[in-house]
């Protein structure tokens, strides 16, 4: 089953084409990586689809449901959660506090209830509580609960971010580089914690990745951009084989 | 040096969390309620107003320290909701009704204010809200049949049932409003509306991406500071007992935002403290000005300079304001002798060039 599908997405920068007629479908419970050099246009196809740019034509569908206009502060809704290529943390609130800020999308008393922080807002608040320690589990975060998030490294806030997105509880995840800026265990880390999440959530992830290990370890389909257009489409051995995605990385005629 | 040993998840919502928590806050609630019973009245009035700046602050505290909006018109609010009680009072209408109303006019004033504001951040917000006072400042000396205009507007006595609410009791009457608003603000600030106005305040894109509708939320602050400043302004209007229009001017603006970064723009103590300091800094320099070198002590401005001068101490050697610093005392106390001073280094900040790229 077809959970993403991107048909013939452009957008443009004034001048610059950054990403050109691109169309591709994730299916459900896979692991789609998509590569390619810098400039390629990768984030600006996440920023796409968590709806921060809008596509100058081409059109997006969530299982069937078209959201190429849905505001961006309904995607979360929609069931797709992302993290960023620079870290877009709640810097001065606490882990916790970020993580249950993943749980927003789960609200449903209104303003008046929460002035009054009657019995429901109380039930739903344990309720997220639970939902976010199962979550603090799974990715070990228990030493760093009630710590700033500005005050922790990279590599622990690369997870945190991780773990925001998997409190939204999404159907579609999208991970801009999981690995760029950690040291070789912690990226290996990231890449169980990837599988697992496939394994034990059944969430589908869209990923963009450098890393060729990890790339080669996770990855189901991969996706190969450059300057925008897609060259490249299929399992890892025939995308990383391809001679245009080696002349792409290495620059030479392959 | 102490635990929290936490056994369940009610903990951390709880809005009193330790046991010595409860003691002095009830400690001060009891000081405050005694007060006007062994305080000399002049005391008491003070005290009313910082309870009124405290009301005002709180809002600030909303909009400011935890959405990171910053607002340099907000004596309009507190103006609306002043002029409002006036008006409402002279026509016979209650005093809870008519407070009620006031925060209720000034909130619809904030709903307006905030929908236009909310493409703008920073130092464009700053100027639109410095705009709009200004607007409001001139329409009410220009609104003369409603405003009495530059002549002013004399206040009626509150009364409640029947009885006149005035020195003490009017000073009760401040306390009930404000814990109450302090109350439902910290219901606020504890809910997911209070955390997705943090994460606006941190990073607008990812608190969208996880759902949060900033327009939405945005205006949400806008409205209940607003709602906050015009009840302040409501029970402000009876201590002054006669409003005119150059008290709600950019001055009462500056006064209220620096009243919150000192106190610690952040927390809601934040506000409390720094309405105590903006309310007690004046009598302060009056007491010291009769020991100074006449030469300084009789200066004109002299008030200006130190509010001045105290606020770039803030902003510069102590961002995090009076609470701020408290809470580092506290930690070290607590701590004491094991307090490293590496725990007081301020936070490395990472670059955020390129942020979507
Ligand atoms: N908001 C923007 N305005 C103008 N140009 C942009 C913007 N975002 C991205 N670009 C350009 O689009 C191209 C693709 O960028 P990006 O998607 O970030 O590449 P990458 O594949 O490295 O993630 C780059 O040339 C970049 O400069
Ligand atoms: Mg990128």
């Amino acid at each position: 089953m077809t959970l993403l599908r991107a048909e013939h997405l452009t957008v443009r920068f004034g001048g610059l084409v950054a990403v050109k007629d691109v169309s591709f479908s994730v299916e459900s419970g896979q692991i789609f990586c998509i590569i390619g050099p810098n400039g390629a246009g990768k984030t600006t196809l996440f920023n796409l689809f968590s709806r921060i740019y809008a596509p100058s034509a081409g059109r997006m569908l969530l299982d069937g449901v078209d959201f190429t206009t849905l505001p961006p502060h309904r995607i979360a809704q929609l069931g797709i959660a992302r993290t960023f290529q620079n870290l877009e943390l709640f810097d001065h609130a606490t882990v916790l506090e970020n993580l249950l800020v993943g749980r927003h999308r789960f609200r449903r008393h209104g303003f008046l209830a929460e002035t009054g922080f009657d019995q429901v807002v109380w039930q739903a608040e344990l309720e997220s509580r639970r939902a976010v320690e199962n979550i603090i589990d799974f990715l070990d975060l228990h030493r760093f609960r009630d710590t700033r998030v500005g005050a922790l490294p990279y590599g622990v806030r690369k997870v945190i971010e991780l773990g925001r997105a998997l409190c939204s509880q999404p159907r579609l995840l999208l991970l801009d580089e999981p690995s760029s800026g950690l040291n070789a265990e912690e990226s290996e880390d990231i890449g169980y914690w990837i599988l697992d999440i496939k394994r034990h959530f059944g969430i589908t992830v869209l990923m963009i990745e450098h890393d060729m290990r990890l790339m080669g370890q996770v990855s189901d389909r991969v996706l190969a951009l450059n300057e925008g257009s897609v060259l490249a489409e299929g399992s890892v051995q025939e995308v990383q084989s391809h001679p245009q995605v080696i002349e792409a990385y290495l620059g030479v005629q392959a | 040096m102490h635990f929290d040993f936490k056994k369940n998840y009610r903990i951390d919502i709880r809005l009193i969390k330790r046991g010595n928590q409860a003691f002095w806050y009830g400690l001060l609630l009891l000081g405050l309620l005694l007060a006007p019973a062994v305080l000399p009245k002049y005391f008491v009035a003070q005290m009313t107003f910082i309870l009124i700046y405290s009301v005002i602050g709180a809002g600030l505290v909303v909009l400011t320290g935890v959405t990171g909006l910053v607002s340099l018109g907000h004596a309009a609010f507190v103006a609306v909701g002043a002029y409002a009680q006036a008006i409402l009072m002279a026509r016979g209408v209650p005093l809870l009704v008519s407070l009620a109303l006031s925060g209720a006019l000034a909130a619809m004033l904030g709903l307006v204010v905030g929908l236009p504001a909310l493409r703008l951040r920073g130092l464009y917000l700053a100027i639109a809200t410095f705009s709009f006072g200004f607007i409001v400042e001139i329409l009410v000396s220009h609104w003369e049949s409603m405003t009495g205009g530059n002549s002013g507007l004399s206040v009626p006595t509150p009364t409640l049932w029947g009885v006149a609410v005035t020195g003490a009791l009017f000073y009760y009457l401040c306390l009930v409003v404000l814990v109450l608003c302090l109350l439902l603000v910290l219901n606020v600030l504890r809910s997911p509306t209070g955390r997705a106005l943090r994460a606006i305040r941190d990073s607008e894109v990812s608190a969208q991406s996880m759902g949060v509708n900033l327009a939405l939320l945005k205006t949400y602050s806008f409205v209940l500071s607003a709602a906050l400043a015009g009840l302040g302004g409501a029970l402000y209007a009876h201590v002054m007992t006669y409003l005119s229009p150059e008290q709600f001017g950019l001055n009462l603006s500056i006064e209220l935002l620096m009243m919150v970064v000192i106190g610690g723009v952040v927390w809601l103590q934040g506000a409390v403290l720094g309405a105590v300091f903006v309310i007690a800094l004046p009598q302060a320099i009056a007491v010291i000005k009769d020991y100074l070198p006449p030469a300084i002590g009789q200066q004109t401005g002299l008030q200006p300079i130190v509010f001045g001068l105290v606020i770039l101490f803030f902003v510069l050697v102590e961002p995090t304001g009076l609470y701020g610093r408290w809470i580092k005392v506290r930690t070290y106390l607590e701590l004491f002798p094991l307090c490293p001073g590496s725990v007081f280094v301020r936070e490395r900040h990472f670059l955020r060039t390129e942020r979507l790229k």
